[in-house]
């Protein structure tokens, strides 16, 4: 019995929820199981569709980084133009998202990718800045999945080059104010600093990483000149001199000689070895996967090991599965919607035949939309912020939903067994064996704390 | 369990649920006379609002040339005072001002003086002296004063609760195109199926209540209109959510203490003058203001609103015309139980030497000064239990005198 709890675990805490005979493959060894995903084989995503030609949607040279974009200037021409392009982009995420969600719930490595939804999540880039989708939709794809049995260095070096990125926290037009931009007389002519603090505090050191706005100035002039050319792939990263702040900066104690480009290099190099990065990746890494709250010493285990292996990846990894804080309460976290999508998809089997709107409608009833985080902080990860009447209300209602879809083909007992078994209480089990209806049985199991916990 | 609220009665018909005993010892004794008649509404402005752009401080010499180029030009406001004026995009805000039910506060801020976002908010709503200080939120700690029968005072219009709302209090949450409520069958089935775990109970509960008093009072309201409560953002959506919450907020029986969030206030990049993202916000704001006073009715007048965002931004534009992260903004007060037609507050000036850090407004208003007048003179909150508990540490910040109509 102890054994299936700690598969339903894997299969749920670690994975993205169970499927038919999940639990028997699991078996005794839910750490092999585990281990076995972390392999560089389920890097690459054929089906997800590549990103039309760059020249196609990227014309306007606002198109990447303005909100509202025209809204100060009036030009009719330009706005349609922009509606086109921004069909165009609406019709791309569709097809791109859906791709993503079909690959992630019919994919034999769910561990795999639960670490590139967190990764793509820790480092956000999100459509709320209506930003052009070609480009996002390559950042997870270029910048993350590549990564995420590298280094966290590699990610972040990734992840900050991305144009995505670039024009998502407005660096791209960010100019250092004696620059030789600025001395031409270029529009505004001054730093922006918020992809210099999201960095600071939201992707490395934390907002407790013991920086100042001293250094978050000095970072941003660090980085005046990482920008990208218009296109949509990450190699278009583009370093511009003109736009780069001359002299030397001081940031975290350290001084950065005039080195262009370089500056930054070294700075995010830093950064990823800074001890701050380390506490701060292992809290969101323990908050992720073992409570929302985590052990302090389970924090400072997973700390210890990304100091210990300098941010690689895999022994990180391997640290958090051989400690034994994951393994010990299997309901200890609530499924955000978009784990209760990607569980009922893969518990349902039903991803391979669903259409690319109708994996988006899907989304659209749980209540989270894929790359649409609402700020750079990215989704939380704590159960106050996914709960309260409405949002039960809206669980209980997908539920039914998915119900309706499937309910004359599954049998609500088996779906039961397969999903939840190991940790079904006899509520539960009472509640979907005496439901009225095969409907109403799936609503139930879906509706479960056992099947909206993880 | 005593007299309990009839629908959570129908929800429990029949089911003996010892250990939903817990979940619902906090209930609101059915048709007792709420212990307050008095409404507040909290809006909740994330992202840091342009204060300077909302309530531009024209008649400060150094106005335009600290904000170089996306100073407003004087088209685009229409003047209050001989000091400041209103960002066009305010008519509704601007035309309760001049009827005395509308008032704003400049330079106003948090203890917080650091610039992350997220801590910032943190402190605007936990009421704490510094981020993650205090667990729970102010409007929580407010509500528990008024004794522990009292749970649907409190309702968050979204679909989770923000931590302004957050505590050992339960609250309410609605939002428009709201599913409504499940049939009976499977909410017995559901109230069964969450008996051990007390996050799905509660919110099951909270969830019953609600509708209760929300269904009745959104007959004949179009939901779709309110684009589900989604985007805030489109004044049409707003107008329409803020509508169907003043009514919900008119049921004797209803909640009392709202909070609604609006987003968006992150202008770093291209922000505008008269036209652009910010004046579209304040547009959206602005509509939520109107649809208040409409929508409450006879009980505008026992009604206070304060609007408040977690920072300002920087008095000088960046390099994308937009503004990082600062320090003071703005603060709105609506209601017909305001003194309005004033800016409150002292103006802390412009010139570069009256900055704070030599970038940002600064701050001379404590935002817990402004609450503190609210739940003590308008909520009637025992001042001591508000500075004891409600904000603890908070003494440098005297309740703002004269704001509430005596």
């Amino acid at each position: 019995m102890a054994a299936r709890v700690q598969g339903f675990i894997a299969a749920t805490r670690f994975g993205l929820g169970a499927k038919h005979g999940d639990f028997d493959v699991i078996g005794n060894d839910p750490r092999g199981w585990l281990t076995s995903q972390l392999d560089a084989k389920f890097i690459p995503v054929k089906d997800i569709p590549a990103p039309p030609d760059a020249g196609a949607v990227a014309a306007e040279p606002c198109v990447m980084s303005c909100d509202a974009p025209a809204a100060d200037q009036p030009d009719e021409a330009r706005s349609e133009k922009l509606k086109i392009i921004l069909a165009e982009s609406n019709a791309l995420y569709t097809r791109v998202a859906a791709a993503r969600t079909r690959a992630t719930a019919l994919s034999p490595a769910p561990f795999f990718e639960r670490l590139v939804q967190f990764w793509s999540n820790h480092f956000t880039v999100s459509v709320t800045r209506r930003q052009d989708f070609g480009v996002l939709a390559s950042f997870e794809r270029d910048a993350i999945r590549p990564n995420v049995l590298g280094s966290f260095h590699d990610m972040l070096r990734a992840s900050t080059r991305h144009p995505a990125m670039l024009a998502y926290l407005d660096n791209r037009m960010s100019m250092g104010p004696h620059s030789v931009a600025a001395q031409n007389g270029g529009a505004g002519g001054g730093l922006n600093e918020n992809l210099a603090r999201e960095i600071l505090e939201l992707h490395t050191l934390g907002v407790n990483g013991g920086y100042s706005q001293a250094d978050v100035t000095e970072f941003a002039r660090i980085l005046t000149g990482w920008t990208s050319r218009r296109g949509l792939e990450a190699t278009d990263f583009a370093f511009s001199a003109q736009l780069h702040e001359p002299g030397d900066k001081k940031l975290l104690g350290d001084t950065y000689h005039e080195a262009g480009e370089d500056e930054g290099e070294q700075a995010l190099k830093k950064l990823a070895q800074h001890p701050a990065t380390a506490k701060f990746i292992a809290i969101k890494l323990a908050r992720h996967f073992i409570a929302d709250e985590p052990p302090r010493g389970a924090v400072d285990k997973l700390a210890s090991a990304f100091k210990e292996h300098e941010g690689a990846f895999v022994p990180l990894y391997q640290a958090l599965l051989a400690m034994d804080e994951p393994w010990q309460d299997p309901l200890a976290k609530l499924k955000t919607p978009n784990d209760v999508v990607l569980s009922v998809l893969r518990a349902t089997g039903i991803a391979a035949d669903l259409s690319d709107a109708k994996i988006i409608e899907i989304h659209k009833q749980s209540g989270q939309m894929p790359w649409a985080a609402p700020s750079p902080a990215g989704w939380s990860d704590k159960a106050a912020d996914w709960m309260g009447a409405e949002a039960l209300l809206q669980r209980v209602a997908f539920a039914r939903f998915v119900a309706r879809e499937v309910h004359t083909k599954l049998d609500p007992p088996v779906l039961m067994d397969d999903t939840i078994g190991p940790v079904v209480t006899a509520n539960t089990r009472a509640a979907v064996a005496s439901a009225g209806s095969a409907e109403d049985g799936i609503t139930l199991l879906f509706a479960s704390p056992e099947f909206q916990r993880r | 369990m005593k007299d309990i609220h009839i629908s959570r009665r129908r929800l429990l018909q029949g089911i003996g649920c010892a250990a939903c005993a817990t979940a619902f010892s906090g209930i609101r004794v059915a048709f007792a006379a709420a212990p307050v008649d008095q409404r507040f509404i909290f809006v909740i402005l994330r992202g840091a609002m342009d204060g300077l752009n909302a309530i531009p401080p024209y008649g400060d010499p150094n106005y335009q040339s600290a904000r170089n180029g996306i100073a407003l030009p004087a088209s685009a406001y229409t003047p209050l005072d001989t000091m400041f004026g209103a960002h066009k995009n305010f008519e509704a805000f601007t035309a309760m001002f001049k009827s005395g039910e509308g008032a704003a506060v400049q330079a106003v801020a948090t203890p917080y003086r650091e610039r992350s976002h997220f801590d910032a908010q943190n402190v605007l709503e936990s009421g704490g002296t510094g981020p993650h200080i205090i667990n729970d939120g102010w409007l929580n700690r407010a509500l528990a004063l008024y004794g522990p029968q009292q749970d649907s005072l409190g309702l968050a219009v979204g679909q989770t609760i923000p931590l302004a709302l957050q505590g050992g209090v339960p609250v309410g949450t609605w939002a428009p195109s709201a599913q409504g409520l499940p049939d009976e069958t499977m909410l017995l089935a559901l109230d069964k199926l969450y008996q051990h775990d007390m996050l799905f109970h509660t919110a099951l509960s909270q969830a019953v209540d609600v509708h209760d008093i929300a269904d009745p009072a959104l007959q004949g309201t179009d939901m779709k209109a309110a684009g589900g409560g989604k985007n805030l953002r489109n004044a049409g959506a707003m107008k329409n959510t803020v509508e169907a919450v003043g009514k919900i907020l008119s049921d004797p029986k209803g909640p009392r203490l709202c909070t609604i969030e609006l987003g968006g206030w992150d202008t770093h990049a291209q922000q505008g003058t008269d036209k652009g993202i910010l004046a579209n916000n304040f547009a959206a704001l602005d509509a939520g203001f109107g649809a208040m006073k409409e929508a409450l009715g006879e009980n505008w007048n026992k009604t206070v609103v304060l609007a408040a965002t977690e920072f300002g931004r920087t008095v000088a534009q960046n390099g994308t015309a937009g503004t990082d992260h600062g320090t003071a903004s703005v603060a709105f007060l609506l209601g017909g139980a305001i003194n309005g037609g004033r800016v409150y507050g002292q103006w802390p000036g412009l010139s570069s030497s009256q900055l704070y850090q030599n970038r940002d407004l600064r701050p001379t208003t404590d935002l817990r000064s402004l609450a503190k007048a609210v739940l003590t003179d308008h909520l009637r909150l025992p001042a001591r239990e508000v500075e004891a508990k409600v904000f603890p540490g908070s003494d440098t910040a005297r309740p703002l005198e004269g704001i509430i109509k005596a």
